[in-house]
Parts: C-alpha cells; structure tokens; sequence
C-alpha cells in the first residue's frame, strides 16, 4: 500500500502537469495570490532584509510575487514537476533571488519561514513534528505563517453538500481540514508564542471555482474584511493563519 | 480430566487479559504523541465543539489506561467491562457514522495513520463483543454471589 506522501507526491506532479499552470495564472487566482503576499508581509513583519522559506512551495506563484519584496526566497517542494515549473518561471521572469529545490526542507536560519496551503498534506507523525524542525530553521526573532483550510468553515459544510464532487477534484485523498485552535497548540507546545486569525470567508473558493473573475474575487474579497470582523462569523471563517515567533 | 468450568475460567482469563491490553495499548499510543494529534482526529468527526474535542482528548487515555488495567488486573470487573463497552459502542456508532459519510478520516483508535476501512469497523465489532462478553459474564457472577 503506498504511503501518503507517495499517494500526495502522485498527485501533485499531475497537478502540476498542466492544470495548475493554467489555473493560477488566471485573473481572480493572481488577485488572490497578490492579495496573500500582502497579507503575509504585513502579519509577519518580512521585509526587504528578509530571507525567506517555503515549504509546499508547488510552481512557486505565490513565492515569486513575494520575492521582489524581500531579500531572498527558497522554496522546496516534493514534485519535481512543480519545482522545474517554478525555476523556468523565475528566470523568465528574471528574478535572481529565488531558488527552487527538491525535497522537504534546506539549510540556513530564516527570518520567515512560511507554509501556504502546506500542513493539512501532512501525515500526523509530520505534521507533529514540523513545529520542531521549523525551530531549527528560524534565525533569532525569525516568524512561521502558515495558510490551511479550517475544519470550522461554512464553505466547506455547504460545497460538501451542493458539489461534493467539485471539492473532491481539489483534494487529495489525504487533505484534511485542520482545526485552527489545535494547530496553533501544536506550535505552542513545541515553545512558540503562536496565534491564529481567519483569512477569508468566501473570497478564495470563489477565486477556485471562478478564476476568470478578478472583479468577483475582489468584491468577494471586500464581503469578506467586513464579514471577518463579526466574532460570531470569523469562526466559520474558511481559511484561517497561524502565525507563530519562537518564545525562547 | 479437566473439568468444562475450569476451562472456561481460563479462557475468561485470557480474553480479559487479553481485551484490558488492547485498551492499554489504545491509551498508549495516544498518549506518546501530543494530545493535539488526538484531539484533531476528534475532531474530525464533526460531532463536538471545540471545549468538548479539548476535553475528550486530555482525558480519554486515561480513562482508557485505568479501564485496561482494571480489566488486566480483575479488579471492579462489573464497571470496568460496563465502561469498556460503553465505549467500544460509542466508539463503533461514531465510525459507523462516519464510515456510511464517506468521510476519509483517521479513526483515532491506536494512534496515527489508522483510517476508517470496513476492516476497522469489523475489528472493533469483534473487539465490542468480547467487552459485551465480559460484562455479562461479570454480571453474571455478581449476581450470584449476592
């Protein structure tokens, strides 16, 4: 029987086989891709000196809208499909201070280390032992952001219901939603002083299922800042940050 | 000749050594991994709030730990093979549950990576009615000796 990472492996270089290439490189996929990049450097405090990790970096999208705002950017991914997309990207695109490499982790201490849409792929036994590894990977004073899918999200109870086979093709077997609450515990425990906070509401499933639409994502995006400050709502929010600086 | 109550004495022994070792070893391998973990696979059930899924996780392995070592040691049989069934069905409906959902979740028995499968759910069956066996037979001498 395969194990989960070959089973998550599998479906990433088929993922990353043509479909994604197209799919983030639409309108409202890029707006939001954008609108993360801003988020993340302004919740992490990166900037212009900071050197920057990926972990689950996939084409590098996300990193190499990033890296022209920071001083360095390494990304590593498992797929190596992935990681040849995102190196042709970044020297299409000309930009010298992103690097991509194959594997789960690199060498160096990073002010940021950031996993976007990356520890809900995790097996238990990893996702256990990543706030320890991540440790090892900050340099003094360096933050951890990460991006997953909450377990208390209002779209995933309505998209299970309405098109539970839409949300099936963008899943692999072994995503799950994680508990936004016990994922920040898992930092703690490993001694940071994490946090969370909800990211949208109804803004990114909307960029999934129509990427064409920048303007739609973007009033989606609006609805979603005023619908994130209503405490009641914020818990059923769909994706949520955990955003973890090391306390010792 | 060895006498048919002699025989059954000894099977009774083992199958409570047998069954208190299973719930040890359950509250074992939740034990020896954050109680995160845990509380994530309960959570993927959607069936508790979050005080609820908190509270489930940091106290079921104990409960558990003291059930199997009751059982183990042949101590307060009657509540502990009550308690060891009770659980076993409640744990059986929740897999059921999630199982006829479709839901590919991990069912949190023995640790990780143990995902809900019609054989989980023939294993736990199996394992609920020798609990359900042990109380009865517990019971059963309770009764008579008063």
């Amino acid at each position: 029987m395969k194990d989960a990472l070959q089973r998550e492996l599998e479906y990433h270089e088929k993922l990353y086989s043509g479909f994604a290439q197209a799919h983030f490189a639409r309108p409202a996929v890029r707006a939001l891709r954008q609108h993360m990049v801003e988020r993340i450097l302004r919740v992490t405090g990166a900037g212009t000196r900071s050197r920057v990790l990926s972990l689950g970096c996939g084409i590098g999208d996300t990193e190499l809208l990033l890296a022209p705002r920071v001083a360095e950017v390494v990304g590593v991914d498992l797929s190596p499909a992935a990681v040849r997309q995102a190196r042709a990207d970044a020297g299409r695109l000309g930009i010298a201070n992103a690097r991509f490499e194959e594997g789960t982790t690199a060498d160096g201490a990073y002010d940021l280390v950031m996993a976007i849409f990356f520890l809900h792929h995790l097996p238990d036994q990893a996702l256990a032992e990543l706030p320890g590894r991540v440790k090892g990977l900050l340099a003094p004073g360096g933050v951890f952001y990460s991006l997953d899918p909450s377990s208390r999200r209002l779209s995933g109870v309505v998209g299970r219901l309405l098109v539970p086979g839409l949300m099936k093709r963008y899943q692999t077997p072994d995503e799950r939603e994680l508990e936004p609450e016990l994922t920040a515990e898992l930092f703690r425990g490993a001694g940071f002083d994490a946090r969370i906070s909800m990211y949208d509401f109804g803004s990114s499933p909307l960029a999934g299922l129509l990427p064409g639409w920048r303007a739609g994502y973007r009033a989606a995006r609006a609805v979603d800042d005023w619908l994130l400050r209503v405490p009641a709502l914020r818990r059923m929010g769909s994706n949520f940050e955990v955003i973890a600086r090391c306390s010792g | 000749m060895v006498s048919s109550d002699r025989i059954f004495r000894v099977v009774l022994l083992v199958l409570r050594v047998a069954l208190g070792a299973v719930f040890v070893y359950a509250a074992w391998t939740k034990l020896r991994q954050p109680w995160q973990l845990f509380a994530m696979s309960i959570d993927a059930y959607r069936v508790l709030p979050y005080w609820a899924v908190v509270a489930v996780a940091r106290t079921l392995p104990w409960a558990e730990l003291a059930i199997g070592l009751a059982l183990m040691a042949g101590r307060w049989l009657p509540v502990a093979s009550t308690a060891a069934s009770l659980l076993m069905m409640m744990f059986l409906a929740m897999m059921m549950r999630a199982y006829a959902a479709g839901m590919n979740i991990n069912c949190g028995c023995f640790g990780l990576g143990d995902i809900i499968s019609a054989r989980t759910l023939a294993r736990d069956g199996g394992l609920l009615v020798g609990y359900l066996f042990l109380t009865w037979t517990s019971l059963s001498a309770r009764r008579k000796a008063a």
